[in-house]
């Protein structure tokens, strides 16, 4: 077997797959792989065991570091490159929160129009998925809230090259993913008014923006921006969305 | 204080450019990492967190006292 067919996945919950099937993995090894695969390059054993059993002594982190090892599948051990001082994921092992991350960068580089895959239902999906939600470690908080700001921005990102491919319902579908995330944001509410108004959808704006003004005076007792609110004015007032190039300098505040 | 008593409280802050309050300061906190983030609270005021801080402090700690400059009941 060789390790090229090996992935783990971190967004929605953790899997070391074998090709599509997911491999058991007892939960001190899930960590040890999901540490790896979060900070993608070697990491010294010292401080692996320091991050991942932070509440032991260290020569009892050490022993549950090698056991840890001791345990990994025999179909996974090509995954992990093995020092007597570093461990590291394989470069060739592929972690799809490294595709998301390199996903969200090409949608945010203003020299770049995406095509194909990247404006498809499996990178709306990628950009939906939060890093190990049910994981409270420090390194997955610190590194989800990474995660999250890269995704909401892209999202957003997502949502205004498909309105301006006039592909308004996966638009307003990657809008929707950018409101769910994090419903207080205004520029994801921003983003889906946008699709709505580009798709001549007028009615269905106005009610975004009254559900939106509601949620912020129940939560904050504040208004939308003045600038959320202009975006509603009549075809030709300043801040109303026209379709094409018009619609990219609306939606990338 | 029960010295299994964890806490956990992340404090998201950014801000919304043109708002009358432009900050958002959003507290996701638990007492029990296991069950996940329990309470999810935003505010837009600098004090109004600090006080919402200092009573999750004192939720997780309680047997820290009452928390300083808080008012007793006569």
């Amino acid at each position: 077997m060789t390790s090229h067919i090996l992935s783990v996945r971190l967004l929605g919950r953790f899997g070391l797959l074998n090709g599509p099937a997911a491999l058991a993995v007892p939960p001190g090894t899930e960590r040890l792989l999901a540490l790896l695969a979060v900070r993608g390059g070697a990491v010294g054993r010292s401080r692996i065991a320091g991050v991942l059993w932070p509440e032991v002594t260290e020569p009892r982190a050490r022993a549950c570091l090698r056991s840890a090892l001791l345990r990994l599948p025999p179909a996974a051990r090509p995954a992990v490159q093995v020092t007597p001082t570093e461990l590291a994921l394989v470069r060739a092992v592929p972690v799809d929160l490294h595709a998301g991350q390199a996903l969200a960068r090409r949608l945010l580089d203003p020299a770049t129009r995406p095509v194909g895959p990247d404006l498809g239902s499996a990178a709306l999906a990628v950009l939906a998925a939060e890093l190990l939600p049910d994981w409270y470690d420090d390194w997955v908080v610190a590194a989800g809230e990474s995660w999250r700001q890269l995704r909401l921005h892209a999202l957003e990102a997502l949502a205004c090259h498909l309105a301006a491919a006039r592909r308004y319902g996966e638009a307003a579908a990657a809008a929707v993913a950018a409101v769910a995330a994090e419903p207080l944001r205004e520029s994801a509410h921003h983003a889906l008014i946008s699709v709505h108004l580009a798709e001549g959808n007028r009615s269905e704006a106005i009610r975004q923006y009254g559900r939106y003004a509601r949620l912020l005076r129940a939560e904050l007792g504040v208004e939308p921006t003045a600038a959320l609110h202009r975006l509603l004015g009549p075809p030709g007032t300043p801040g109303a969305v026209t379709l094409g190039d018009t619609t990219w300098a609306t939606l990338r505040r | 204080m029960n010295p299994d008593q964890v806490g956990l409280l992340i404090v998201r802050v950014w801000v919304e450019p043109g708002s009358p309050r432009p900050a958002r300061l959003q507290l996701r906190a638990t007492t029990d990492p296991a069950a996940g983030f329990t309470r999810t609270h935003t505010l837009t005021d600098i004090e109004e967190a600090i006080e919402a801080i200092r009573a999750f402090l004192h939720s997780v700690l309680p047997g820290d006292g009452p928390a300083p400059g808080a008012v007793s009941p006569p």
